[in-house]
């Protein structure tokens, strides 16, 4: 093929491109040089020109931008060269200055500029029409409307050229540009003489001086062209040589109105004129054809340029025809004149009518009915006029052009979303990073032209004073975005650039740029440095990265979102589609991948694999509450982090998750807070938590004290984020009391007609956890409690720690799920065991807590001025004057202290030990000493004595401690030292522990722990088969939270026993043993907001808990945890990631289509399952 | 030589060969010293995006006006449906049933329905006077590679339209191996083959 294009013979009949023939045409006309800028639809005239130099072919340069070409070509013609210069539609307007002058100056050696046009805007942005700018600065133009036509006219251009000294217009539409025909090549003469560059100042320089005359010379040189036209081949007539109705066309829409006339059988009867020289008109020829005419439609794309250029000529000439077109409505305006926008346009014109024969007149008397494309119909697409038969009842979805798999552009484009956010405007510019404008990158508000980008995103930044980003391609930033650059220093512009450099001018079809590291011979070159250039203009901390590193690309762009002033980061990594020595990307890339040859697959195991599931826990959440592009960020951002606290790889459950003694998958609700998803949040909340208010005022919690973040950081690595554990409690606190949603709690089946009903004794944390449960799983429950109100225990804690509201709030909403509550009912008092079982409930479920203080054998102690906690906190609200000492060192003494204080006494505490190894909370120990109460640790009560003397009052002589034995009850055994000093009081509060109460103990038949805990296995299952316990009574003093759990738990192995072949899974997992917990583990929110308070007013003012985050704080906070554990179902790959390689999700993963995928591992690196893994080869 | 006009359209995904396939068809009738306009109206088609390409015998223009198309040759199932409107009724229908999944709108959006590809089958059916629809990639593949797709499609145009197409197997066969690289000719050889063989067992179905 290259042979016979250079070949000088001629003869052969080829098929080529229009793009092609025009080469040909060049080539027989003996180019000398040529230069051009890709652009679709011109890019194979110099992709061919490239192509034919190995072969002796003419010089062919790929121009930085389509002014240099222009220019380029004509510094050639003017030593004589025969020059031509390729470029789209676009391109010719881009090249307007040296256009504008160059017909002035005249050309010496033929200079053709080919231009393609794109009618339809199949891929460009506008309808620009360049005949008229042709027209404009005095260039004739030429447009073929066949492959062959091109060639010849390619090769005339040059001549006409010379002749008339204009450069020569030779314009295609895409249509004609690619399609393929036969065309007939023709022999040429040996080459031109060499070049010479001849002085010619009065020409050569066109200063006002000699531009004034040369304006004269241009309209002759017109003139010239004029002449040489109206004798040209190129307008041939069609059809008879008279009648009342012709046809005037050029280029494609031509060979369309041709074939449409020969298919409605008119063609023998109809004149068509096609004009192949439309600049300057070949006045005479085109008079000739008008002369016999009444009416003449004239058929083009893009504007009614020759519509009116006819127009005016029949006016001059005093032509009778009408002339009918674009303007009159007789002809769409815009698009492509096809088939479908031609056809009815021609029947009308011809008065055919649509349903009858062709060939017969239409009826007399007819009026001419209304055009079918007038004004109000016409900016219908031509595909709308499709004729009804062709309707498929199914339409397909549609297929657009994506970012191919593999393309750095989609990292780049990941990156600058996660730092820049969803809110920041980027400006994109044109290459293939257009597409990015596309889901799921959404890269892009604004867009315009080549080297656009910069100057938008700095105005828009200068008058919105908002950083703002700009991208564009290595190709463009050299074609024009270096002055864009040197601007945006200049008026110290406030953007990012980031030059996505693929080292190819790649869309157009990887034609080189100055980036590109070799050519397209696959030899080495040398790459111009785009960060260089940057640097030279006066831009500071120019850095450049690779893409697909990750850790570092989000460094670079947020050092670059943070400064100040003009920034540029070359994101560079080369197109994989690009030539590589190995040949294809995917090749190249799977050779190097070692196993992967097959490219990348989905791990279906670890895909949809939150352990959680495994477990039988899994939330049910949809997966895209935990996961958005949000979540990758927080992995990019933590992957260090998470590398050093899980080197195994991510852990199949969150270590806040495992730690929850109920079980949520925190993971789920940060997650869920952070998307802004409270309801989803909530949802995975009270999916286990059976009263989350109650949790989110009262948890111990252990999943802050498990959290990634909670140790203290690590040198340089996320110094400013680690010692912070998320505020989990905090984030849930703000769901249950501030997000404004209700509590919605799963859904309990009505119990089957006639099922037996469990028994629950004890309306405290356990026993509501298990009764719930129960119904869950579509038990009856009825539900017995001593006191007259539900919660047990819950009761006795605080105000300022659970607001009542809170407490109510969560017992109503739980209570109202069918259960049979019958308060004021004791066990051991008012029934027995025997009369539950006697009742028909197949299991009882003893849920009694650990309802008595312990008391230690402090002599004095038994004196009933020495009240327990437990009455205490239970008895009132009253004042209480005077000072009042707790003794003991747990978190139930601390309430007792702190309780005292708001209720206006003084308190003190005392505790057997030492500081850092007291039960309480140390946060709780912490503020109660803001509250100015006195806490002395290691010390011992001696001994309570009643002072008479001295105000009355208590005196309680202490001594240190040298040591604390455990006896065998788990009690306490302090050896004291001598006693010291006393402590005055007016009232002592006995917080020594607690122990289950006289009835509970004289429960019959149960095995005891020592301490008189009933002996039961994890699941509450009791050595009597009918009896379970939950709680206090079986775990020991604990908390509200493990309490619920163990009441799942033990609801669990009621539902097993009563319906062994049905149980759903345990919801709870088993109990962990108790943590120790870190100093630095406290949420550092509450504390902030504790110690606010407390300074703002007196202690006793802090009677609620601080208020809970807003919305913002809490999704602030919530974007900080690092989404730790692999999470089922996530989606990641394909939602934010978006390579098209990935395929519709199969049962428990996604899809890679092995044709596609290069294994590029951008998706393996993101995913946070780590479920991408290499695959085999199928083939 | 040519009575009429014979015209074909030829649909797909970016990066199967439709380009390629229209250019060997085009070539081959060429050969044969026969009028014929090939067009691609392309540009950003490699990128995964819906491809069509047509040949035009013995017409004026390479475009081809809806329900003017005599054989429509598809190497994805619902680009057979995109384009099927330009199928003349009662045309013949080649189309490849291994279908290239449209990505789920990336995110989060809700995906649309799946398309069942015997809805898609029934109806080019309805359209076509004859239908001949299998796994052409699933023949590539045993034949040496799934890129030879496109040139199984040509055999099985060469053996299923030999009443009309004005391009017969043998300037096929010839257009091909001038335009790929020598060691690949046996491959493309056996993908040839491969569809003639299988035109020929299954042969076009009348609805």
């Amino acid at each position: 093929m290259n042979a016979e294009l250079l070949d000088s013979v001629g003869g052969h009949s080829l098929l080529l491109l229009g793009n092609e023939a025009i080469v040909r045409g060049a080539i027989e006309a003996r180019l000398g040089f040529a230069a051009s800028y890709p652009g679709t639809p011109a890019s194979e005239v110099g992709e061919t020109l490239e192509r034919l130099q190995a072969g002796g072919g003419p010089r062919l340069e790929w121009s930085i931008n389509e002014k240099i070409a222009v220019e380029s070509a004509f510094g050639a013609s003017l030593a004589g060269v025969r020059s031509l210069a390729a470029m789209k539609h676009l391109g010719l307007a881009y090249a307007g200055d040296p256009l504008s002058t160059i017909p002035c100056i005249g050309v010496v050696g033929g200079l053709v500029v080919v231009s393609a046009a794109d009618p339809g805007c199949r891929n460009s942005p506008n309808e620009h029409d360049q005949r008229h700018f042709a027209r404009m600065v005095g260039m004739p133009t030429l447009e073929p409307s066949s492959p062959d036509e091109a060639r010849s006219m390619a090769r005339f251009a040059f001549d006409l050229s010379e002749k008339s000294e204009l450069p020569v217009l030779l314009r295609v539409t895409a249509r004609v540009a690619h399609t393929r025909g036969p065309v007939r090549t023709e022999a040429f003469a040996p080459p031109r003489p060499p070049a010479r560059f001849v002085r010619r100042p009065e020409r050569f320089l066109p200063v006002p001086v000699n531009a004034r005359r040369l304006r004269v010379r241009l309209d002759e040189r017109i003139e010239i062209a004029r002449r040489l036209l109206e004798t040209c081949d190129f307008c041939p007539r069609f059809g008879p040589p008279a009648g009342r109705r012709g046809i005037v066309s050029a280029g494609a829409p031509a060979e369309a109105v041709r074939e449409l006339l020969e298919t409605l059988d008119v063609a023998a009867a109809t004149p068509l004129l096609r004009l192949g020289a439309l600049h300057p008109l070949p006045e005479q020829a085109v008079a000739d054809f008008l002369l016999p005419l009444e009416e003449v439609l004239v058929v083009e794309e893009l504007s009614p340029f020759l519509e009116e250029v006819l127009l005016a000529l029949a006016k001059s000439r005093g032509l009778a025809v009408r002339v009918l077109g674009k303007r009159t409505g007789h002809v769409p305006g815009p698009h492509e004149m096809d088939h479908a926008a031609l056809a009815p346009a021609l029947r009308h014109f011809l008065r055919l009518a649509s349903d009858r024969s062709p060939l017969a007149p239409a009826p007399a008397g007819v009026e001419e009915p209304c055009p079918p494309n007038a004004p109000a119909a016409v900016d219908e697409p031509p595909a709308a006029r499709v004729a009804a038969v062709s309707a498929a009842p199914l339409t397909p979805p549609a297929r657009p052009p994506t970012l191919c798999p593999g393309c750095p552009h989609t990292a780049t484009f990941l990156g600058l979303k996660l730092v820049f956010g969803d809110e920041s405007v980027i400006v994109n510019d044109i290459g293939c990073y257009t597409l990015g404008i596309q889901a799921p990158h959404r890269a892009g508000d604004a867009l315009l032209c080549m080297g656009a980008s910069l100057p938008l995103a700095a105005s828009l930044a200068r008058v919105t004073n908002r950083r703002t980003v700009a991208v564009m391609g290595d190709s463009t930033f050299f074609h024009s975005g270096l002055p864009a650059l040197a601007d945006a220093v200049e008026h110290q512009a406030d953007v990012v650039l980031v030059v996505m450099d693929n080292q190819a001018t790649a869309m157009t079809g990887h034609q080189l740029s100055p980036s590109s590291p070799q050519d397209r011979g696959g030899r080495a070159r040398p790459r111009r440095s785009i960060a260089g250039c940057a640097a030279a203009l006066g831009v500071e901390g120019v850095e450049r990265v690779d893409p697909f590193d990750f850790a570092a690309l989000t460094a670079v762009l947020h050092r670059a979102r943070a400064a100040a002033g003009p920034r540029v980061v070359v994101a560079e990594r080369a197109c994989p589609y690009f030539l590589t020595p190995a040949g294809g990307p995917l090749e190249a890339n799977r050779a190097g991948a070692g196993a992967g040859s097959g490219g990348r697959a989905v791990d279906a195991q670890k895909c949809g694999s939150c352990g959680m599931a495994e477990a039988g826990l899994f939330c049910g959440l949809p997966p895209s509450a935990a996961v958005d592009r949000l979540s990758v960020r927080q992995r990019i951002a933590g992957r260090a982090l998470c590398q050093r606290a899980f080197p195994a790889g991510p852990p199949a459950v969150a270590p806040c998750a495992a730690a929850c003694p109920v079980g949520i998958c925190v993971q789920a609700y940060v997650g869920a807070v952070a998307a802004g998803q409270p309801e989803a949040g909530l949802r995975a909340v009270v999916d286990r938590a059976a009263l989350p208010s109650i949790c989110s005022h009262v948890c111990h919690r252990p999943c802050e004290a498990e959290c990634v973040l909670a140790p203290p950081p690590v040198d340089g690595d996320m110094a400013s984020e680690a010692g912070r554990p998320v505020a989990v409690n905090e984030i849930k606190r703000h769901l249950t009391e501030a997000a404004g949603l209700a509590i919605s709690h799963p859904e309990c089946p009505p119990p089957a007609p006639g099922a037996p009903t469990v028994a629950v004794v004890g309306a405290g944390p356990a026993g509501l956890a298990a009764a719930r449960e129960l119904r869950r799983c579509g038990h009856a429950v009825t539900l017995y409690d001593a006191a007259d109100a539900p919660g047990g225990a819950l009761r006795l804690i605080p105000e300022y720690r659970l607001p009542r509201a809170a407490l109510d709030r969560d017992l109503e909403a739980l209570l109202a799920l069918g259960i049979d509550y019958r308060p004021g009912r004791r066990l051991g008092r008012d029934f027995s065991v025997a009369d539950l079982r006697r009742s028909g409930h197949p299991a009882i479920l003893l849920a009694l807590g650990a309802g008595r203080v312990h008391r230690p054998p402090i002599p004095g102690s038994e004196n009933p001025e020495v009240s327990d906690a437990l009455a205490f906190l239970r008895d009132g609200h009253g004042p209480v004057a005077g000072r009042v000492v707790v003794i003991g060192g747990g978190d139930v003494a601390v309430d007792v202290a702190r309780t005292a204080v708001r209720r206006g006494a003084k308190a003190a505490l005392i505790a057997l030990e030492a500081r850092d190894a007291l039960p309480a909370d140390p946060a709780t120990v912490a503020a109660a000493e803001r509250e100015g109460v006195e806490v002395l640790v290691a010390r011992g009560v001696a001994e309570i004595a009643f002072a008479r003397a001295a105000g009355g009052g208590l005196r309680l002589r202490t001594a240190a401690v040298r040591r604390i034995a455990v006896g065998s009850r788990g009690e306490l055994l302090p050896e004291l030292g001598a006693a010291e000093d006393d402590v005055v009081a007016d009232r002592v509060v006995l917080a020594t522990g607690l122990e289950p109460d006289a009835d509970a103990m004289n429960l019959p038949d149960l095995p005891r722990r020592p301490g008189g805990w009933v002996e039961a296995d994890p699941y509450g299952r009791t050595a009597v088969g009918d009896l379970f316990v939950a709680g206090d009574i079986t775990l020991g003093p604990s908390n509200a939270t493990r309490a619920m759990a163990s009441g799942v738990r033990a609801a669990f192995a009621i539902d097993l026993a009563l319906r062994p072949s049905l149980a759903a899974p345990c919801r709870a997992p088993l109990d962990l043993p108790p943590r120790q917990r870190d100093v630095g583990a406290c949420s550092p929110w509450v504390m902030a907001e504790s110690v606010r308070l407390a300074k703002g007013g007196d202690g006793a003012s802090c009677l609620a808990p601080p208020p809970p985050m807003d919305a913002d704080q809490a999704r602030a906070e919530a974007g900080r945890c690092l989404l730790c554990a692999r999470c089922a179902r996530c989606d990641a790959c394909a939602q934010v990631v978006g390579c098209p390689a990935f395929g519709p999700r199969e049962r428990l993963g996604r899809v890679i289509d092995p044709l596609r995928c290069i294994a590029c591992d951008v998706c393996a690196t993101l995913c946070p399952n780590q479920a991408i893994v290499p695959a085999e080869a199928t083939c | 030589m040519l009575t009429n006009p014979w015209r074909l359209v030829v649909a797909g995904v970016g990066g199967q060969g439709v380009l390629a396939t229209a250019g060997f068809v085009a070539e081959a009738i060429h050969r044969r010293g026969l009028p014929v306009l090939a067009g691609q109206l392309h540009g950003m088609a490699q990128r995964g995006g819906a491809v069509t390409a047509t040949v035009v015998a013995g017409g004026h223009t390479s475009q081809i006006a809806d329900g003017a198309a005599d054989t429509l040759l598809a190497t994805e199932p619902l680009e057979a449906l995109r384009v099927l409107s330009t199928l003349r009724p009662g045309g013949l229908a080649i189309v490849n049933t291994h279908a290239v999944p449209l990505p789920a709108p990336p995110g989060g959006g809700t995906p649309a329905p799946a398309i069942d590809l015997n809805a898609v089958l029934d109806a080019i059916r309805r359209r076509a006077r004859l239908l001949v629809a299998l796994d052409a990639t699933a023949l590539a593949q045993a034949a040496g590679s799934p890129r030879a797709l496109n040139v199984v499609m040509l055999g099985l145009l060469a053996v299923a339209d030999k009443e009309a197409c004005p391009a017969p197997a043998q300037a096929l066969i010839e257009a091909i191996a001038t335009h790929v690289a020598k060691g690949a000719i046996p491959l493309n050889r056996r993908a040839f083959d491969s569809g003639m063989n299988a035109a020929r067992l299954h042969g076009p179905q009348p609805p």
